[in-house]
């Protein structure tokens, strides 16, 4: 039997992932995964940059990127998916354009929008799983609450000055979430900025990167492919100044009151403050909150 | 009882930038208490004033969380690796 010969159309999808398709692990099925996952990715800056490059040049069907920020020349530094003449403009229109020119195939829906409760509560939905590329406490605290509520997966990552954390909450009873490693935003005078601090430019670039990688293979994983482990119930630590990773376990905490609690809603959470639930007892690690209300919505324009 | 600590990222600053500290203590209360002596401003750092470990702190033995083993109670063995990182925010 001759098989029919391939479009123009074909061809070009085995060219341009001929190096997954030949891959093991991943393969033709593999790739037809990618091609039909979306993914979320909150924030477009020194995170979101790389993390966008790769599911973009991965193939990840559609790609959806939320950020209100504006390109500013501090954020080259970085941030590569914007260029100097982007300055001023909204940060998901210069990211559009880049990713479309590296891959016209994705299905790119750009918010600009603040991140909200609501507004995240809304697009979970309609993505597969979600990356965490934001710049401040409340945003994340507030994008783990939401996404173990709606059981959407998380891929998480933080970066600050030389180091950078990275771990994937896959919303499965016995996975931990953001809450169980840290269970409050600290005050802020305890935890400064990347606009206060620095944020050593690559840090980023190899975080973000590795986002995508757990992406990437959570959706090749739960389409029965053989990538191997994610970062459940790890938290990979990037020490920047030593060149060193380390992993540590994260474990679920079985008195978390987001993701060990049904009755958990994100809508009884005030993500101005120190993201504190209401009425929630202090445990055994309590923390006094000392932040300032405004804080959080002010909090790390990095 | 010898142990290597060590503090990862910003927290670096709070024992003078140094990459590892070789110490003697018994638990991670005596590892704090020790670390206070000689680097100024360590407790405060990670303790809240009633003496728990601030929220946004985690302290690892050997890549165990020990607010899931004895708190700062917990008992350290020779050579265990005591890391410790602090909630970072920045993308
Ligand atoms: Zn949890």
């Amino acid at each position: 039997m001759v098989s029919p010969p391939k479009t123009d159309k074909q061809q070009d999808w085995h060219n341009r992932y001929a190096r997954h398709i030949v891959l093991e692990g991943v393969g033709e099925s593999g790739q037809k995964a990618l091609n039909r996952a979306s993914v979320l990715i909150v924030g477009t800056g020194g995170l979101g940059s790389p993390a966008a490059f790769y599911l973009t040049a991965a193939g990840v069907g559609t790609l959806g990127l939320v950020d209100d920020d504006d390109v500013s020349l501090n954020n080259l530094q970085r941030q590569l998916l914007h260029g100097t003449s982007d300055i001023g403009r909204p940060k998901v229109h210069s990211a559009l354009e880049t990713l479309n020119e590296i891959n016209p195939e994705v299905n790119i829906h750009t918010y600009l929008e603040k991140v909200t409760p609501e507004i995240i509560w809304d697009l979970v939905s309609d993505y597969d799983l979600l990356v965490d590329a934001s710049d401040n406490f409340a945003t994340r605290f507030l994008i783990n609450d939401v996404c173990v509520q709606a059981g959407n997966p998380l891929v998480f990552g933080a970066v600050l000055q030389f180091s950078g954390q990275v771990t994937t909450f896959t919303q499965e009873d016995d996975c931990g979430c953001y809450r169980c490693l840290f269970p409050e935003a600290p005050p802020p005078q305890y935890v400064p900025t990347c606009e206060q601090a620095g944020i050593f430019g690559v840090i980023p670039g190899i975080i973000g990167t590795l986002q995508a990688a757990e992406a990437l293979k959570l959706i090749l994983g739960r389409s029965g492919h053989e990538v191997g482990t994610i970062l459940k119930n790890r938290l990979l630590l990037y020490d920047g100044k030593d060149s060193s990773f380390r992993t540590v376990k994260l474990s679920k905490n079985p008195g978390c009151p987001v993701c060990a609690d049904p009755a958990f809603n994100f809508r009884r959470v005030n993500y101005h403050n120190t993201c504190a639930l209401e009425g929630s007892p202090a445990t055994p690690l309590g923390s006094q909150s000392t932040a300032d209300p405004s804080v959080a919505a002010e909090a790390a324009k990095s | 009882m010898s142990v290597r600590v060590e503090f990862l990222g910003p927290l670096k600053q709070v024992v003078g930038g140094e990459d590892i500290i070789e110490l003697e203590a018994g638990t991670i209360a005596g590892v704090i208490e020790k670390l206070n002596e000689q680097y100024q401003g360590v407790t405060d750092r990670l303790l809240e004033p009633e003496g728990t470990l601030h929220r946004h702190i985690n302290i690892y033995i050997n890549e165990e969380d020990i607010r899931f083993k004895e708190q700062l109670q917990t008992a350290l063995s020779p050579g265990d690796v005591v890391t410790v990182i602090s909630a970072i925010a920045g993308g």
